[in-house]
């Protein structure tokens, strides 16, 4: 993994897996600490703080298929690269936030990467959830969310549909004013 | 012409043209349609499943292919990432591994479309060391 854009994508499957039905992604660059904060928060069922506490061990995993589970611990492992940190808030029945910090000119962090295309491949493939993207830097906030573009553009999110890369473009030059890289 | 920055500014441009937004009928089934499952857990995405997807996504909509692409989970073939699941109406799914953007153009030109079967499936029969 090499952009953080990817960790959010892997991270965020945990949201899905989870049944959430809503999904906050927030990207904050905070000028006055110089840290950029990045935050998956959920409303899925939620881990008991004995999962909670294992999720960073990558022999830890609740998928069957095989024995180890590297999304967490990886994304950890480049936060505390990057002089930063990861945190994992859950509460069963209610949802669970990851968060991980970078130091925002630490020459380990990872770029930002394709956000956009991220969060539109959430998007596109579980219209059923109500995916929200936040963005704030010292430059201002950038927000979009699902029902937003189904409110405002008057359209289905259809599973596995191209959205226009138009609206991708979108996202991309709000995402450039910020400053976000 | 200006930079887009709003949903506003799209709302104009989708008046204007039709754009690739497209809507199904309802009561189309899936089952009549190509379907692609990219898998994309940690394994996945470390190996370009996120470049795969969209390339799929995009090569089948521009080829004229009525297909749905998602995204899926682990399938266990964390070995041969990226892997991709294809089902065409009335067969039986495929799971091609390795699927770069060759690979994928490959898997879309000959055998979505011609039904010809291509080298990189991972057989049916495969076990993983792990079994539950």
């Amino acid at each position: 993994m090499k952009k953080i854009a990817l960790h959010i994508l892997d991270i965020a499957e945990n949201s899905i897996s989870a049944g959430a039905d809503r999904v906050l992604i927030s990207v904050m660059d905070e000028d006055s600490t110089r840290l950029q904060s990045i935050r998956i928060e959920d409303n899925g069922r939620g881990m008991s703080e004995e999962e909670a506490s294992r999720v960073s061990d990558p022999f830890y995993t609740s998928r069957t298929t095989r024995r180890v589970g590297m999304g967490i611990p990886l994304f950890r492992q480049h936060a505390e690269m990057a002089g930063g940190g990861l945190k994992i808030h859950s509460e069963e029945g209610v949802g669970t936030t990851v968060e991980a910090r970078f130091q925002l000119d630490h020459p380990d962090r990872q770029p930002v990467g394709d956000l956009e295309g991220s969060w539109l491949l959430l998007v596109s493939s579980n219209p059923g959830i109500e995916w929200e993207l936040r963005c704030e830097t010292g430059h201002g906030i950038f927000s979009i969310s699902t029902s937003q573009i189904r409110r405002e553009l008057d359209l289905d999110l259809i599973q596995g549909r191209v959205l226009t890369n138009e609206l991708k473009r979108m996202i991309r030059n709000n995402l450039d004013e910020l400053g976000l890289i | 012409m200006s930079k887009i920055k709003s949903l506003a500014d799209l709302k104009k441009i989708r008046d204007k043209q039709v754009t690739g937004l497209q809507t199904r009928e309802k009561g189309e089934v899936a089952e009549n349609l190509v379907q692609v499952k990219v898998a994309m857990a940690t394994c996945g995405i470390a190996s370009g499943a996120k470049e795969t997807m969209e390339f799929m996504t995009e090569a089948l909509e521009k080829r004229g292919v009525d297909a749905i692409v998602t995204q899926v989970g682990c399938m266990g073939y964390c070995y041969a990432e990226p892997t991709v699941e294809v089902t065409l109406p009335g067969n039986e799914p495929l799971v091609f591994g390795g699927v770069n953007r060759e690979k994928a153009d490959e898997i879309i030109e000959k055998y979505i479309k011609g039904g010809e079967l291509v080298d990189g499936i991972i057989p049916v029969n495969y076990e993983t060391v792990h079994r539950k």
